[in-house]
């Protein structure tokens, strides 16, 4: 008897059993849940919206109940239909939260990519001021070097013009002395040419002779005195003016000295009272053409230095003389 | 008296089953509903077409619980309330990841034309 019961009870829990399969079928609404849950939770809604996607759960587990307590009713048709929107509706607010990281990054890159392009032209802008700066730099280098030069070359050109105008200085200079020494050699020549003109009219009225003592100008006693007296003769003027003319080709530093000499005849002191006028008379008369008085004396000299033969007449007419020495 | 006690007593059983059966009147749950809706037509929400499907079925669920109120059935009434509530709220995050996803979009191709003109004028610079 107590088998048959528990027979009958275990025939109960199999026929309980059979009908939960029966009503185990869910719904189109479960199923569609069911599918719509498992896409929320395969996408980012459990990183992104993980309240969302628990209240979906939930929600799906109402459902569940439902159809596990009256399979097919029409609680688990409208929980169903609320758990799929729930599903659906995480995955939206994902999406949602998806986008508006994505609109955050978005505006932090672009916010980035500003400033690095900012950035960019303002080091463009620093290397093209640093370029404009040397490339200054190097022209105002330039410019100076070539200032420098200029100068420089001024400088050489009025060194070179002081130089030019010195040279041009002493070349005038120089033109002057030369012109100066012209005059003087053609001065000297033409005193010489006069010097020697007047030599050439001296020799013919007189003897003339380069001895140790100078240029001895002889003068015949007889062609130029009065006998016996200083007294000029007419003619004795004359000679005596181109002996002069003579003198005074002379250079001015040479010294005349006028000496008279007579013959042996007669008194020695009354000789040398003679021949000293006769000197006088001479030089007196040669001052007078122009030779300067300082440059000439007279000496009286008697019958000192005959030049010839006192015995015979002819030599003491030769002794009987003038004699202008020029040292 | 007896038959009248049993009558009364029937018509309150009866009452009683009436009122067992349908829930109370979810008023308040309408007011959400309804507050839910113009939260999705305020984003939006019609001009996004999947959005704009789950508004209509939002409000024509609504239509719906409100007739069966009519009816007094306010259970099945207080059913289709949860199902437009929920169908509202939809559309409202469909249309706000709609709005958001434009927004990304735009900010992208902010980018990319700032890109182009920074590629654009890096050879002139040079």
């Amino acid at each position: 008897m107590a088998n048959r019961t528990h027979s009958i009870g275990i025939l109960g829990i199999a026929a309980a059993l059979l009908v939960g399969c029966g009503a185990s079928t869910p719904t189109k609404e479960l199923q569609d849940a069911r599918a719509a849950y498992q896409e929320a939770a395969r996408g980012n809604a459990a990183e992104l919206v993980p309240d969302k996607l628990l209240s979906a759960k939930q929600s799906l587990d109402k459902a569940e109940a439902a159809h596990n307590e009256d399979s097919g009713s029409v609680q688990e048709k409208s929980l169903s239909y609320v758990a799929q929107r729930m599903a659906e509706l995480a995955v939206a607010l994902a999406g949602q939260a998806q986008a508006q990281k994505d609109v955050v990054d978005a505006e932090k890159k672009f916010d980035e990519t500003q400033e690095s392009m900012r950035k960019q032209a303002q080091d463009e802008a620093a290397r093209t001021t640093m370029a404009l700066k040397a490339n200054q730099d190097k022209l105002d280098k330039v410019r100076k070097d070539l200032a420098d030069e200029n100068n420089k070359v001024g400088e050489q050109a009025k060194k070179l013009a002081a130089q030019e105008a010195d040279l041009n200085a002493k070349k005038a200079e120089l033109e002057a002395r030369q012109k100066e020494l012209e005059a003087e050699k053609a001065a000297r020549a033409l005193a010489e040419q006069k010097l020697a003109a007047a030599l050439k009219s001296l020799e013919d009225i007189a003897k003339v002779a380069r001895t140790q003592r100078g240029l001895v100008i002889t003068l015949s006693g007889e062609v130029l005195f009065v006998t016996g007296k200083a007294a000029l003769l007419p003619l004795a003027k004359d000679k005596l003016a181109t002996v002069a003319k003579y003198l005074q080709q002379e250079p001015d530093d040479k010294k005349i000295v006028v000496e008279g000499y007579t013959d042996s005849v007669g008194k020695d002191d009354a000789n040398m009272k003679l021949s000293q006028a006769r000197a006088d008379t001479v030089r007196e008369y040669l001052v007078m053409q122009g030779v300067k008085p300082d440059r000439i004396s007279a000496e009286g000299k008697g019958k000192a230095n005959p030049i010839a033969d006192n015995k015979t007449a002819e030599g003491r007419a030769n002794n009987r003389r003038v004699e202008i020495v020029i040292k | 008296m007896r038959l009248v006690t049993g009558i009364v007593a029937a018509l309150a059983a009866c009452l009683a089953v009436a009122c067992g059966a349908a829930a109370p009147v979810p008023q308040a749950q309408v007011t959400e509903t309804q507050a839910a809706i113009r939260a999705a037509e305020e984003v939006g929400a019609p001009g996004v077409p999947k959005a704009a499907l789950h508004l209509k079925m939002a409000k024509d669920q609504l239509q719906t619980a409100q007739a069966l109120m009519a009816q007094e059935d306010n259970e099945q009434a207080k059913m289709t309330l949860d199902r437009a509530r929920v169908d509202a709220e939809l559309a409202l995050a469909l249309a706000r990841e709609a709005a958001f996803r434009i927004k990304a979009q735009e900010a992208l191709d902010k980018i990319k034309k700032l890109q182009e003109e920074a590629g654009n004028s890096k050879p002139a610079a040079q």
